[in-house]
């Protein structure tokens, strides 16, 4: 009954979070669902799969490319959901995260939207712009559907906020390492570490940082101190460089080792760390 | 748990906790500036002083005859501001907060480059350390003398190429920059669109054009006049002289979107007219988009217009019916822009040009005994090549 994404952190003791934007670099959905078995078997134990937006305030140069190369082939909405439905059929093991911009959610329905998400067993939604002041009456109806929303706050977020989002907040807890757009360098661990802890404290799910991590270094250091960490910009460069050298099967191949090194680092981290 | 910000259904706060914390912050700041004395004194100072306030009306009696208006027509001559236009109220009114907030960056988006120009002059005339504007290339190209205003006043002027290189991806380009420099920058937007508090924030600087030609026509004419009419992009001119009209039913508000050359998508940029709610920018709104809800391209001659959202307050005065939107197309927009030089010796801004465009066509629908104000928001001389351009391109 409980969270597909907390099962998960409970048996994985550190996870890997991978995201990558629907419909790139290759805007075709079997491309999709081949990219994501294989980050799967590279040891990514939650999917983060962004809907391409128009639009993406939040994010860095990486993602900004990825979305508007996904939506010159057409790829909206309608098509991450259904890749994310092909998936399904040959996987059903790897959690998935829908990740995106309101405005496409809001204009297909948020009732619409819900129930696509119960069809396709989805684990959980992250919208970047939509906090729980805007979003409260949907947060409390898809976490009563046992979806997750999954909810990014800054480095130094506060215990008064953390408890006004307490309510809203399913599965982990996205904190960024830094103040910035998506795809920067990592933020300093110290604050950090202080940050999740008293979020730990406050909210008793798993912590999860993400912003900036690219390297197996960044997500050891991430390992010692938070239970996950989410990569995007890193890979979907891995996927960029694979293009340029060789095709969609070489994307994959890079992505994959990219995804293979940072879980092995992110381990051991953590290994230090219990030790 | 409460919803700040919101004009009826419209407005709100749909930015990522990053930025959310920023605005509070924001929010918190202004409502205890806005009822400081000192703050409204320093204010009322470089209004006058600076920005030359109070800007005259003009009775447009040429202008009406040549296009056979039986009507009484007042202009509100915003394009004497210096700098050019309305927008130094704005950026007067945010800066000077600014430095009561310590901070000594400003940025700034801009499309026409008339918020960025007044955004480095009050960056330049009060002394911050650094003033960066983010502007698209389409427009870098379209508005060429105020890229060079801006770098003469000192500012740093950010092409930014991405998505159409127009406005709204000089705004997105701002956003991304002010969360990575939040403890020292003021991100001084121009419009009242955006994240609560900007839609507020931006209207009550500018309400210093209703407040005025409120008092103006009540002293030449004995009364307010019978239709208000201004020129709507993201909004920021219209709602600053709507909003002291708003309780007065007897005045209509009539908006004017830029029509562009044709009602497709990506032929105009008339959110309110032809759009659906959507977000855009932090705020619920009309917005110009697919069915997917991906933002619509727009057009427009006029940069300033080139916007696929529009404020929050005009969307819910749509709703309740207040005011009425209308579009003008760029060939009535380039109508009015000659035929107010030609008969007052005023050349208007392209934006402003759309107001005057509108009026143009729909002239003989009003009686002699009516009373029309339209606010000129803003002088041409940035759009001479522009206008000279499109001549050339449906002559030649």
């Amino acid at each position: 009954m409980g969270s597909k994404i907390k099962d998960v952190f409970a048996s994985q003791g550190k996870a890997l979070i991978g995201y990558v934007t629907a419909g790139y670099p290759v805007p075709d959905e079997q491309f999709f669902v081949e990219l994501a078995l294989a980050l799967h078997e590279a040891g990514v134990d939650i999917l983060e799969v962004g809907v391409p937006f128009s639009d993406p305030m939040a994010d860095g140069e990486v993602i900004q490319r990825a979305m508007q190369g996904a939506l010159s082939g057409n790829f909206g909405l309608k098509r991450t959901l259904k890749a994310i439905e092909m998936l399904k059929e040959r996987n059903e093991g790897l959690p998935v995260v829908l990740f995106g911009y309101f405005n496409p959610f809001y204009r297909m329905g948020l009732d619409v939207l819900t129930m696509r998400l119960k069809e396709l067993q989805a684990a959980g939604i992250l919208v970047v712009d939509l906090p729980v002041e805007e979003g409260a009456r949907w947060y409390r109806a898809i976490k009563s559907e046992r979806i997750d929303p999954i909810q990014v706050v800054p480095n130094d977020v506060s215990s008064e906020r953390l408890q006004e989002i307490a309510p809203f907040v399913g599965g982990f807890l996205y904190i960024t390492s830094t103040y910035a757009p998506t795809g920067g360098t990592v933020g300093r661990i110290s604050p950090l570490s202080l940050t999740i802890e008293r979020a730990r404290a406050t909210l008793n799910l798993p912590v999860a940082v993400g912003f900036g991590i690219q390297t197996p270094e960044d997500a050891f250091q991430i390992g010692k101190v938070a239970d996950g960490v989410i990569v995007g910009s890193a890979l979907i460069r891995a996927l960029e460089d694979g293009i340029a050298e060789g095709g969609p099967k070489r994307a994959i191949q890079l992505a994959q080792k990219k995804a293979e090194a940072l879980k092995e680092s992110l381990v051991k981290g953590a290994l230090l760390w219990r030790s | 748990m409460s919803k700040a910000g919101y004009f009826g259904e419209y407005g709100g706060r749909f930015v990522s906790e990053l930025l959310l914390g920023a605005l509070k912050e924001l929010e918190l700041a202004y409502n205890s500036i806005r009822k400081d004395p000192s703050f409204q004194k320093a204010l009322a100072e470089v209004l006058r002083d600076f920005a030359g306030r109070p800007t005259p009306i003009l009775q447009a009696k040429r202008l009406a005859k040549a296009i056979g208006l039986e009507a009484t027509l007042v202009l509100k001559r915003e394009d004497l501001c210096h700098t050019g236009a309305h927008k130094i109220n704005n950026a007067l009114g945010q800066a000077l907060m600014a430095k009561m907030l310590g901070k000594s960056e400003l940025i700034a988006e801009t499309g026409a480059g008339q918020h960025g120009v007044a955004t480095a002059t009050v960056a330049a005339s009060l002394g911050f350390d650094s003033c960066k504007i983010f502007m698209g290339t389409e427009d870098l190209k379209r508005q060429a003398p105020n890229v060079q205003r801006m770098e003469l006043l000192g500012a740093e002027v950010i092409p930014v190429a991405k998505g159409q290189g127009t406005l709204k991806d000089a705004i997105n380009e701002a956003m991304r920059y002010w969360v990575s420099h939040l403890k020292t920058t003021h991100y001084l937007f121009g419009t009242v669109a955006g994240p609560h508090p900007y839609p507020m924030i931006v209207r009550d600087f500018q309400v210093v054009i209703g407040n005025e030609l409120k008092a103006q026509m009540k002293e030449r004419f004995g009364r307010l006049p019978d239709v208000l009419i201004a020129c709507v992009g993201g909004g920021s001119n219209a709602m600053g002289a709507f909003f002291p009209f708003l309780d007065e039913a007897g005045v209509a508000l009539v908006g004017v979107e830029a029509g562009g050359k044709g009602e497709g998508m990506g032929e105009h940029a008339a959110s309110l007219t032809r759009g659906t709610v959507g977000v855009l920018h932090g705020a619920m709104s009309y917005v110009l988009q697919t069915d997917e809800g991906q933002i619509a391209p727009v057009h427009s001659v006029s940069a300033g217009l080139d916007y696929p959202g529009v404020g929050p307050e005009l969307s819910s005065l749509k709703s309740t019916g207040r005011a009425r939107f209308v579009t003008a197309s760029d060939e009535e927009a380039l109508r009015g822009f000659r035929l107010l030089a030609s008969t007052e010796g005023i050349l208007p801004a392209l934006e402003s040009s759309h107001a005057l465009g509108w009026l143009i066509t729909n002239a003989r629908a009003f009686s002699r005994d009516t009373l029309i104000a339209v606010n000129l928001s803003g002088r041409g001389d940035k759009d001479l090549d522009l206008v000279g351009s499109f001549e050339r391109g449906r002559h030649g």
